[in-house]
């Protein structure tokens, strides 16, 4: 039977639609508590899975992947705590707009936007796979290197007024990254003979601590004189004219989101970086991000959503992982006896449909769901902060531990929520800052490696086609406001000589 | 509470809901330092089973693989964590630190008789009480299918005349793939560029794939979906014996250099942990490789089965750490 038409019937089946519902489901609430990341989701549901047969395994792994990577936004709009790593970016403008009493329209760009590339993601991975997974292998450690210097690049853009703060805060943030043991040699670095940290500070009791903590701290300053905001929560699904505003936007941050998910060795929390940058660089009002502007809540989510496709290809067609996610979904793929790569488009075709069907089922569920649950998820807000605050507080602590069962996690919450405090207090943005841990590694690991690789010749960094291309946008870009200024004022000489 | 309206009570109790659910997750992870209370029968928690690598590799692939089958039996969820780097060293230490009450495991590579000598940890097989050896793999020399090299004696050749001009990829470093293609060098009188990768094999495999290596020296599993579509041409296995999977290609051994690295696999438990602990994760894990599932896993994984009681892994552990530290130590990647 052709491959197409059985991977229909194996999909549209009630019993399958329901797990991939489920999925979604359990996906979207894993991910939208903080500590919990759909990674963990779907490494810990996978043992679960071994009873199921192949196709229902799959399917409801999927659903996890796709909802976990959206429900992340959810806690990071209402609360300020990105729900996953990913969601970071969707706090900056999200949290705001909350604030505002918009809680349920930033719910409902971030559902639609997710959606959105979710889909254009999809119809990458069915058109594009084996080209775009064949570019993606050409990436190696000097490209890598390239491409995080670019990440880094991002602090200019993200910095808030003084650029100043916010270099101090991402100089902050890679040094705090190269805690734990050296990734070339395994010498233990700035552990201080502390086994906690022999592997470095854990990314998501550090992220919930600088926004979750240091945001609540925040508000018990101002407790006495707090206004209840009113959520406003009509109009949660996006209207027509704003869509049209934000596709422009969405499509460009799908796209980035999709080719940067393709690489096997930089996932979503780059990839929304970097489209919120993207978002911020080509519009009209670059000031109005950080404000709560829509551009800035749809930029990074549909980023972040198109990452799933894009990470999808190189499984599928190399049988190699594109991020820590599908290199589970490999095992699960290996435990069915199907074995992903160029093997699995021969042997098992139709698999290989059903999670093309899979992943656009699930991004639509996802939508419903989410469009469904946005008015909910407002509403929670709306709480006096007498319950609120204790309620979040709790939420911070055990999404904490809940990353590797470590009360020492709590402590480093609690630690960096101090910090975030101090910092959000002398206008030290703290984005920057978490830039520099993310590629803080990245960089140095891939700058290591590729001088290995070159046996010390500095040129193989820089003359790589992709690397120097990379390397040109990044000095194009910090370059960028300074011409724009000279020539917007030369314009206004000649407007008034004339 | 009395004077707030329905809808908001109603979200008091929803959200507390979540948190408890929250809790409940927190919950299924199970946790070394909590208070457990000391009568009742074992197992009465959840199993840790420690991954000292990352998701998606060979070892955590065996490792989930025997969670989920032993599960069923054991009464008890099994939680696999990843905890990763130095060659395995923060997966042994985490393991080593934690309760021998039995709740605590780790899958062990041979990189526990090899983690003293590179100077990642202090911890040896002595720091542990082996439960059962399951598997093992076995490093090989592979190029691109459009490589020159049709052989790996041609490769050496070159390699011999070219000191330093092939880059070699491995898996990380100081690991055993690497020991075994510095103990290459050495037999052949060669020099390569040895390029390690600190997140394992796969990615090794990817650096060739993507043609940024000229070979690489990682086990046939972590590479497999190349070599099954031919992508990949294997020229030399580091085993005795030629590969059950691959009797075409040779060991190095056969070749004439003394090359032979097995990583076993096999589960290790806190030092101090009950005897008859021991023996019921024994018995357990045993019947799980005992499972057709298992066995066609690893048939097509192209991965060997191995089994050994906990005397016998105990006995083979102690004669691998002698060897492999002289091999570190012949390596040069002994640290004093």
């Amino acid at each position: 039977m052709d491959p197409v038409l059985s991977a229909i019937q194996m999909v549209i089946n009630p019993e399958i639609l329901l797990l991939l519902l489920a999925g979604v489901v359990g996906g979207i609430a894993i991910g939208s508590i903080p500590g919990l990341t759909a990674t963990m989701a779907v490494a810990i549901l996978t043992s679960f899975t071994f009873g199921m047969s192949a196709i229902e395994a799959i399917m409801v792994l999927l659903g996890i992947y796709v909802g976990g990577v959206y429900g992340g936004s959810i806690a990071a709009i209402l609360l300020h705590i990105p729900g996953t790593p990913s969601a970071i970016m969707t706090a900056r403008d999200g949290y705001p707009m909350a604030k505002q009493g918009l809680a349920g329209q930033a719910i409902g760009i971030s559902t639609t936007a997710s959606f959105l590339g979710g889909m254009i993601s999809v119809v990458f991975l069915v058109l594009g796979a084996p080209i775009i997974s064949r570019f993606a292998l050409k990436f190696s450690a000097p490209e890598y290197f390239a491409l995080a210097i670019f990440g880094l690049s991002i602090i200019a853009n993200v910095s808030g007024k003084s650029l100043l703060k916010g270099l101090i805060a991402a100089a902050l943030g890679i040094l705090l990254s190269a805690i734990g043991m050296d990734p070339i040699t395994g010498i233990q670095r700035f552990t201080f003979n502390e086994m906690n940290l022999q592997t470095g500070l854990n990314f998501v009791p550090l992220m919930i601590g600088l926004f979750g903590l240091s945001e609540i701290l925040q508000q018990l300053r101002n407790v006495e004189n707090h206004v209840e905001v009113r959520q406003e929560i009509k109009n949660v699904v996006p209207s027509f004219s704003l869509l049209k505003r934000l596709s422009k936007v969405i499509v460009r941050s799908s796209l980035i989101g999709t080719f940067i998910g393709a690489l096997p060795g930089a996932g979503g929390t780059i990839a929304s970086f970097a489209a919120y940058n993207d978002a911020k660089q080509t519009s009209q009002h670059p000031e109005k991000f950080g404000e709560g502007i829509p551009e800035g809540v749809a930029a990074p989510e549909a980023a972040n959503n198109a990452t799933v496709g894009g990470a999808l290809m190189p499984l599928l067609t190399l049988g190699v992982p594109g991020d820590a996610i599908t290199a589970i979904l490999i095992g699960a793929f290996m435990i069915h006896s199907l074995q992903p790569g160029p093997m699995l488009f021969k042997n098992n075709p139709e698999i290989i449909y059903a999670v093309y069907l899979g992943t656009a089922l699930a991004n639509i569920f996802m939508l419903i769901v989410g469009l469904a649950g946005a008015r909910l998820f407002a509403r929670a807000i709306s709480l006096p902060n007498n319950i609120l605050i204790p309620l979040i507080l709790l939420l911070c602590i055990v999404g904490s531990y809940a990353v590797s069962n470590n009360y020492f996690d709590i402590g480093v919450m609690i630690l960096f929520g101090i910090i975030g405090y101090s910092l959000d207090n002398l206008d030290v943005p703290m984005a920057p800052m978490v830039l520099g841990i993310v590629l803080g590694p990245m960089a140095e690991t891939n700058l290591r490696n590729a001088l290995i690789m070159a046996q010390g010749q500095v040129s193989v960094l820089f003359l790589r086609p992709i690397a120097a291309f990379f390397w040109v946008i990044t000095i194009a870009m910090l370059l960028w406001p300074k011409l724009k200024k000279r020539w917007q004022a030369r314009s206004q000489e000649v407007v008034t000589e004339e | 509470m009395k004077n707030m309206p329905k809808v908001k009570k109603m979200w008091v109790v929803l959200i507390s809901a979540l948190l408890m659910l929250s809790l409940v997750i927190v919950g299924c992870n199970a946790n070394n330092k909590t208070e457990q209370s000391k009568k009742g029968k074992y197992p009465e928690k959840p199993l840790t089973m420690v991954i000292p690598f990352g998701a998606g590799g060979g070892t955590d692939q065996v490792a989930r693989m025997l969670a989920g089958i032993m599960e069923k039996d054991f009464g008890q969820p099994i939680i696999c964590v990843n905890k990763t780097g130095g060659a395995g060293a923060i997966g042994y230490t985490e393991t080593a630190n934690a309760k021998p009450d039995g709740y605590n495991i780790v899958l062990s590579t041979s990189n526990i008789s090899t983690i003293k000598a590179t100077g990642n940890s202090q911890l040896t097989y002595q720091d542990f009480e082996p439960i059962i050896a399951v598997n093992f793999d076995a490093p090989a020399l592979m190029v691109k299918a459009d490589s020159p090299y049709k052989t790996a004696k041609e490769l050496l050749d070159y390699a011999n005349k070219n000191p330093k001009k092939l880059n070699v990829g491995t898996g990380t470093p100081g690991g055993l793939w690497h020991v075994g293609v510095i103990k290459l060098e050495k037999e052949a009188g060669v020099q390569f560029n040895i390029v390690p990768s600190t997140t394992g094999g796969a990615s090794a495999s990817v650096s060739l794939l993507g043609g940024h290596v000229d070979a690489i020296v990682i086990p046939p599993n972590e590479a497999i979906a190349q070599i099954k579509s031919g992508e990949f041409r294997m020229l030399g296995t580091m085993t005795p014996e030629r590969l059950k999977d691959f009797p075409d290609v040779p060991t190095f051994n056969e070749m004439g250099y003394n090359v032979v690295i097995l990583s076993l696999r096999g589960y290790l438990a806190p030092k101090g942990t009950p005897a008859e602990v021991v023996k019921v994760l024994h018995d357990h894990l045993k019947k799980a490789m005992e499972n057709e599932k298992y066995i066609n896993y690893m048939k097509d994984q192209v991965s060997n089965i191995i089994y050994m009681d906990s005397a016998k892994y105990k006995e083979y552990l102690a004669k691998e750490y002698e060897s492999y530290t002289k091999l570190i130590e012949e390596a040069g990647l002994a640290k004093k």
